[in-house]
């Protein structure tokens, strides 16, 4: 993910509290209130199973959503298209608490939000995948859905077991340990806050 | 130590010199919202609580992929549109003149140096004028609106170097198509390519603007070209010193760098459905083809529309192939007509349709079916993009697109 | 007894001296037109149904693609991709994105004297030049592809006596819906209705094709001309000679017959949500449009684009309007860039289509949305024929459109 991207050292040593209330503020010019807000919400998931859908490299956001369906008024009227130019089943098979564990960039492509938010509305609780395409990137964190980089684990995993990801730990599966970045906490945040949107909201005083 | 293009214009954006990995807040020069996102942007701005926009001269909103509209909802979308534009002071609205990405720099919204943000993947695009500028979803869209403001981290650069002179029948389409294919498409994630060398010196700003509209195909956050006297003609301005200085430090840091030598380079496609999938048109000689696509923010340009009607003049399209030809903006639609170019494709047996998106949004505008093979000139060829699955997309330039409509299979470009 | 020029193709075709309306012929076609409406399903009935499928004559047949095109949908391309492949499988004449198909046939095939089918109602066109066209079911077509043949009951003709010249600014297109109006949208049921006398003499080719096109929303088998000297004119501009060139003869027996004073006719409109609900044009003036289209088979040819663009140039489309402008066909988009006409509605801001249906029949550009409203030089206003179920269609004259495009609102050109 994102952070993983970044060295390992400045990711340990760079990222910090202080920084996401640096990187928060000054987003949202001279407030506290939305780091404070921010931080009082952070509540890190620490352990969680669920039944895995495989998918394979490039899984582009025309297949996540075709732009047929984009027009459509709401994120519950287009998710049943969702996966269809590549499976068109799948929509309906994915069940509440599930986990993708897809190839390298995934959600490459367009820059629909509908992509993550469509993901999110299908029940799927996380995508780990071995990279993730930026602009999916950080459309995902806006919309609360969490996404794992893992280089390994994809090249095992077989579609229909369970996984269990210890978070900022590990993915255990099989028996066996995949290691995964620990999750800088200003993302998280924005994660857990529910998006940017509730964050955004807060800062006009709204919540 | 020396700068990059992308770190010379975020340091002057936020006053200060910055490095890569270095996490930024940067003031926006201008945004551009599209059709399909419209009524989400105007949902989640007014969800947030924002009661006015920063600034409402800096946001512009286009009509484009729903135009003409082809479903019974998409309508709606024009509607929610011109009714946020109305509460919140918006002049900037155009609501059929073309794609977004042409507009933007052709209407002179775009300067060089500027930092833009847009609703949709290709903004890379603005790049061929010296913009930083890159794609970003309706949520961070929606917090633009009321901030003004957008936090990034500096991506590190690849450094891309083409010397010498293109062949004639190789098109800039080719050279990207060809880094793409080098890069991977998620080999330049996160990151910013900066182009230059002398084949770029030479290319036009049309031929630099299918380059960085492409650069998003290899994952990269932006595509930047150093601003010259063509960039300074076709934004009819005069550069100022910081314009003039976004050139790539010769002690600047990059990634790596990757050189070509444009004698080298040759009429290249991506083959269905990978865009880094890319073969020489010469191994792919002989594959029947059932339709042809000029157009998009990537090749709908007047120099890609007179480059297929030289091909194309006093011959016609292949019985049973569709030649489709979409200028990708009013103001080129009309410079083609006074140039005779859409005649010569109307004549050779072209439809052409109204400046858009069209087909490469996949909404209309020639839809496939299975079986069906179409060589088009924009810049995806993903599963389903414009039809089912089982339509198989190639990707090329308009010459030998062009070429593949007369011959009715795929052909080199002469 | 005398004969009407329609009796007359009849028998001809069915290879008797002479007909009567009410009698049953068979009789030989000599052209058959199919499009992307429902060419597939002809296709899919001869290759599934027939023990012996085969085509009489390969050469009568002509199949164009006009009602989606380019395609919008996979199962529109898939519809298309069956036509393709059959018309290439059987060497049958094959166009694509070249025009509406009536007006394609008209450029290309039709000949005074013929007695042509086509898969669609407006095929009643033909009879501007003469020719006997009627639009059949595919179960006819079929019919007819496999035998050459097919069988008619001779109808009764009606004939439309015109007087005068139309007044400036005034078109066939106001003629027509005046006519409709008058005569009711089942007025002429199964009938022929015949256009003569010296105001019919006056009016162009063009302008028969809008009289001839509109037939069969009267209700009528088909509107008819006698191929004149302008007909002939227009034969030998595009390389044809006549079939046969009949006349009514005067003693040519009528079940009505009407007389329009052509100097009296007014610009009309037909308001949602039936093609003779005709009122004055300006009664409907002021009401406000989100979309006007000029083209179609009726209203897509260069003299209506010519009147277009005459009065919008140096004018803007409304903000609040989509003006979509769709040339008939591929001949008429080039002669129209050659006169500078397209150029003149893109400065304008109109939308610019290739020659298609579109939205005539409310499919794959410019489809109008819930409770829009469109002005259009289309063939019906049938309730959702543009679209959303909820919406409105106003028909009028190519003037009244471009009028209203620029006032956003129901207008004509005076007042703009």
């Amino acid at each position: 993910m994102f952070f993983a991207k970044i060295p390992r050292h400045t990711r340990q040593n760079a990222i910090t509290e202080g920084d996401l209330e640096c990187i928060l503020t000054h987003n949202c010019e001279g407030t506290e209130q939305l780091s404070l807000y921010l931080v009082r919400y952070i509540r890190i998931m620490e352990k969680f199973t669920g039944r895995v859908w495989v998918l394979g490299d490039d899984i582009d956001t025309d297949i996540i959503i075709p732009t047929e369906y984009l027009a459509l008024k709401t994120i519950d009227d287009m998710k049943q298209y969702g996966f269809s130019p590549l499976r068109p089943e799948l929509a309906g098979q994915i069940q509440k608490g599930d986990i993708i564990v897809a190839g390298k960039n995934f959600g490459c492509g367009s820059s629909r939000e509908q992509a993550p938010e469509i993901i999110k509305a299908l029940g799927i609780q996380c995508v780990i995948a071995k990279s993730f395409a930026r602009i999916f990137f950080r459309n995902s964190i806006n919309n609360g859905l969490l996404l794992i980089e893992q280089p390994d684990l994809h090249d095992d995993m077989k579609e229909g077991d369970t996984v269990t990801v210890v978070m900022n730990e590990h993915v255990d599966y099989n028996g066996k340990q995949y290691p995964i970045a620990s999750l800088p906490e200003n993302l998280m945040s924005i994660i857990q806050a529910g998006g940017l949107v509730k964050a955004m909201r807060k800062l006009n005083g709204l919540d | 130590m020396g700068e990059t293009v992308i770190e010379k214009i975020i340091r002057n954006n936020v006053g200060h010199a910055v490095k890569p990995g270095d996490i930024v807040t940067v003031n926006v020069d201008r945004v551009m919202i599209h059709d399909i996102f419209i009524p989400f942007v105007a949902e989640k701005f007014e969800e947030m609580g924002f009661q006015k926009l920063w600034d409402p001269d800096k946001v512009v909103l286009i009509y484009d992929h729903l135009v003409p509209a082809s479903q019974l909802d998409d309508t709606r979308h024009f509607h929610e549109g011109d009714a946020f534009a109305e509460k919140y002071g918006m002049k900037n609205v155009h609501r059929s003149d073309g794609i977004c990405h042409q507009l933007m720099t052709e209407a002179g919204y775009v300067k060089p140096g500027n930092i833009v943000f847009g609703t949709d993947s290709h903004t890379t695009t603005y790049g061929c004028v010296g913009a930083f500028s890159s794609g970003i979803g309706y949520t961070e869209m929606a917090s633009i609106l009321g901030t003004g403001t957008m936090w990034i981290k500096v991506p590190e650069t690849i450094k891309v170097v083409i010397d010498g002179e293109l062949p004639n029948n190789v098109m800039s389409k080719d050279v990207i198509l060809r880094l793409i294919g080098d890069l991977g498409a998620d080999g330049a994630t996160y990151r910013a390519l900066e182009f230059t060398g002398s084949a770029v010196k030479n290319m036009s700003v049309a031929s630099r603007m299918t380059i960085a509209n492409m650069a998003i195909e290899a994952g990269a956050k932006c595509a930047l070209f150093t601003p010259d006297e063509k960039t300074a003609e076709y934004c009819e301005i005069e550069l100022n010193e910081f314009q003039k200085s976004l050139v790539g430090d010769e002690d600047a840091k990059y990634l790596k760098t990757v050189t070509y030598r444009a004698e080298d380079l040759v009429p290249v496609m991506a083959c269905p459905s990978q865009v880094d999938k890319i073969r020489d048109v010469s191994t792919l000689e002989g594959t029947e083809i059932d339709q042809v696509f000029i157009g998009s923010c990537t090749n709908g340009r007047l120099e890609d529309l007179a480059a297929a009607a030289e091909v194309l003049k006093g011959k016609k399209v292949a019985d049973y192939v569709k030649l489709i030809v979409t200028p990708a903006s009013r103001k080129i639609y009309r410079q083609a007509i006074e140039l005779g170019i859409l005649d010569t494709l109307a004549e050779a047996g072209a439809m052409i349709t109204h400046p858009g998106c069209g087909l490469c949004c996949g909404r209309a505008g020639g839809i496939l079916t299975d079986g069906e093979r179409v060589v088009a000139t924009n810049n995806r060829n993903f599963l389903g993009r414009m039809g089912t699955s089982k339509v198989e997309i190639y990707l090329a330039s308009p010459k030998t697109a062009a070429a593949c409509a007369v011959a009715g299979k795929i052909v080199s470009p002469k | 007894m005398g004969m009407t020029i329609a009796e007359k193709i009849i028998a001809a075709a069915a290879g008797v001296d002479s007909v009567k309306p009410g009698d049953i012929h068979t009789v030989q076609l000599d052209r058959l037109m199919s499009n992307d409406g429902t060419t597939h399903l002809t296709v899919d009935m001869y290759k599934n149904k027939l023990n012996h499928p085969h085509i009489a004559d390969t050469k009568k047949l002509v199949f164009i693609v006009d009602h989606n095109v380019p395609s919008d949908c996979p199962k529109t391309a898939a519809s298309q991709k069956k036509m393709r492949d059959f018309a290439k499988e059987n060497n049958i004449d094959f166009w694509e994105g070249k025009g509406v198909c009536h007006q394609v046939m008209i450029e290309n095939y039709v000949r005074p004297g013929e007695l042509i089918f086509g898969a669609d109602s407006h095929t009643c066109s033909y009879g501007a030049l003469g020719a006997f066209g009627t639009g059949v079911g595919c179960t006819d077509f079929l019919y007819g592809m496999v035998t050459g043949t097919s069988w008619v009951l001779v109808p009764e003709s009606v004939k439309f006596n015109l007087t005068g010249k139309l007044p400036e600014g005034v078109t066939a297109r106001d003629l027509i819906l005046t006519i409709i109006g008058e005569v009711g949208a089942n007025g002429c049921n199964y009938q022929v209705m015949e256009f003569t006398g010296e105001g019919a003499k006056t009016l162009s080719i063009s302008d028969r094709m809008t009289l001839c096109n509109m037939a069969v929303e009267a209700g009528a088998k088909t509107g008819i001309f006698e191929a004149d000297e302008k007909a002939m004119e227009y034969l030998k501009e595009h390389g044809r000679e006549p079939k046969a060139v009949f006349h009514s003869d005067p003693d040519a027996k009528y079940i009505r017959e009407y007389t329009f004073d052509l100097s009296k006719v007014r610009p009309v409109v037909a308001k949602p949500d039936f093609v003779d609900n005709v009122v004055p044009a300006e009664e409907a003036c002021g009401i406000e449009i989100n979309e006007a289209f000029l083209g179609s088979c009726n209203n897509g040819r260069i003299e209506d684009l010519r009147v277009g663009a005459e009065i919008i140039k140096g004018k803007k489309v409304s903000d609040k309007v989509r003006f979509l402008v769709v040339p008939a066909s591929q001949t008429i988009y080039r002669q129209a860039l050659k006169e500078g006409l397209i150029d003149i509605f893109m400065e304008a801001g109109a939308i610019v289509m290739n020659p298609n249906c579109s939205v005539c029949w409310g499919s794959c550009q410019g489809v109008i949305g819930e409770n829009e409203v469109l002005i259009s030089t289309g063939t019906r206003n049938f309730k959702g024929r543009a679209g959303h179920p909820s919406s409105k269609v106003y028909l009028g004259s190519a003037a009244t459109v471009t009028a209203s495009a620029i006032a956003g609102k129901i207008a004509l050109p005076s007042e703009i």
